[in-house]
């Protein structure tokens, strides 16, 4: 009796063994992060109904000529980071044309992200259910920002880091502003 | 149970229990080990099928070492891949190997030197032993109380060789994975 318990007692350690051993190999493909370490990339978000121009713009965001809206949701873990980073690490009070889109289940739990997050010093607009990201841009995934000139969609990409994003934006904007004056040149 | 008794059955469980974790370790990832031994023995081990062989030797030595009948043949198995594990210990050592070893594993990340020297003369020693002493003990207890050792200790050491891994599970640093669905 005892011997089938033993033996019964090395299968279950070799089982952990094994487990995690399999975890070690999935944990090689994983890799480590030290500190806040957040992926730079920005990648399209290939959804999104680009060219598309809003046909209702909620109350307190910025002009659609020239606005930045970041998409958060409330279930998602990026999401908090984001929001993290926005207003403390290392915060971006000081961008402007830029508002916080927060996609919650219901308008209380919206409120809450905001509140928890301390959202409220950036133009926010709680979507519940997702109902106006989706409809008007087509767009179900978060993190996002949304990127408007002259009223319409130009741009949408998935991103981790904003800082990342707001200088990939402004490097975007640069460009098109120095081909706008070029283009007056010319005509000139 | 004599003082003989206790020094064999510690010695075979402690064997099988270091020899059951790395094979195992190897059987599920045969990499790690493949490019060690590649970068101190270049155009040998090219295949997985080869690491895992010889993981699957060391597991079976590892069970037969608790098993009375076979006890001596399992117990010269043993201090044959102990010997092994000295010469790829030395090799290792004075080939200046960078990589990590993976012998007990992906999460085995010194390379190839003394410390493998230092398992493979322990687990050579384990045929002289067997030789020397026999279990007073009846067979069965020996069965028994070597397999729960065997498993006791392999337990403890999984724990101990991915000990990093525990703490990067249990406490996870800041950064967090990809986006999700809006709601």
């Amino acid at each position: 009796m005892l011997v089938v318990f033993a033996v019964a007692l090395l299968i279950v350690a070799a089982a952990v063994v094994i487990l995690f051993a399999m975890l070690a190999e999935l944990a090689t493909r994983v890799p480590e992060r030290s500190g806040p370490a957040r992926d730079p990339q920005i990648r399209p978000l290939e959804e999104a109904r680009l060219g598309h121009a809003p046909t209702g713009w909620p109350a307190g965001l910025p002009d659609p000529e020239h606005a930045v809206l970041l998409v958060l949701s409330t279930v998602c873990n990026s999401c908090r980071d984001v929001a993290e980073q926005l207003v403390v690490d290392p915060g971006h009070a000081d961008w402007t044309g830029m508002a916080v889109i927060v996609s919650s289940a219901s308008r209380e739990n919206g409120e809450e992200f905001i509140r928890r997050y301390r959202l409220t010093g950036f133009p926010v607009h709680i979507d519940a259910g997702g109902a106006w990201l989706t409809e008007e841009f087509g767009v179900h995934t978060s993190p996002g920002a949304l990127v408007f000139r002259s009223g319409k969609l130009i741009s949408a990409h998935v991103f981790n880091n904003v800082s990342s994003l707001r200088s990939a934006l402004e490097t975007v904007d640069y460009e098109n502003t120095r081909q706008e004056q070029r283009a007056q040149k010319e005509a000139v | 149970m004599g003082p003989a008794d206790w020094i064999l059955l510690a010695a075979n469980a402690l064997a099988a229990a270091m020899l059951l974790t790395a094979g195992l370790g190897k059987l599920v990832s045969p990499d790690p080990v493949r490019r060690a031994l590649t970068e101190i023995v270049p155009g040998t081990v090219r295949t997985r099928t080869v690491v895992r062989g010889f993981a699957l030797a060391e597991t079976l030595a590892a069970v037969s070492l608790l098993v009375p009948a076979v006890r001596v043949p399992a117990a010269a198995g043993t201090s044959a891949l102990g010997v092994c594990f000295v010469a790829l210990g030395l090799r290792g050592r004075f080939g200046r190997s960078t990589e990590p070893c993976g012998c007990f594993g992906p999460s085995s990340r010194r390379p190839l030197g003394w410390a493998n020297v230092g398992v493979g003369l322990a687990l050579a020693a384990v045929y002289p032993l067997n030789a020397r002493l026999a279990p007073g003990m009846d067979l069965a207890d020996y069965q028994a109380s070597g397999t729960l050792l065997t498993a006791v200790g392999a337990i403890a050491l999984c724990l101990h060789v991915n000990r990093r891994l525990i703490v990067r599970l249990l406490w996870p640093t800041r950064g967090v994975p990809a986006g999700n669905e809006v709601p």
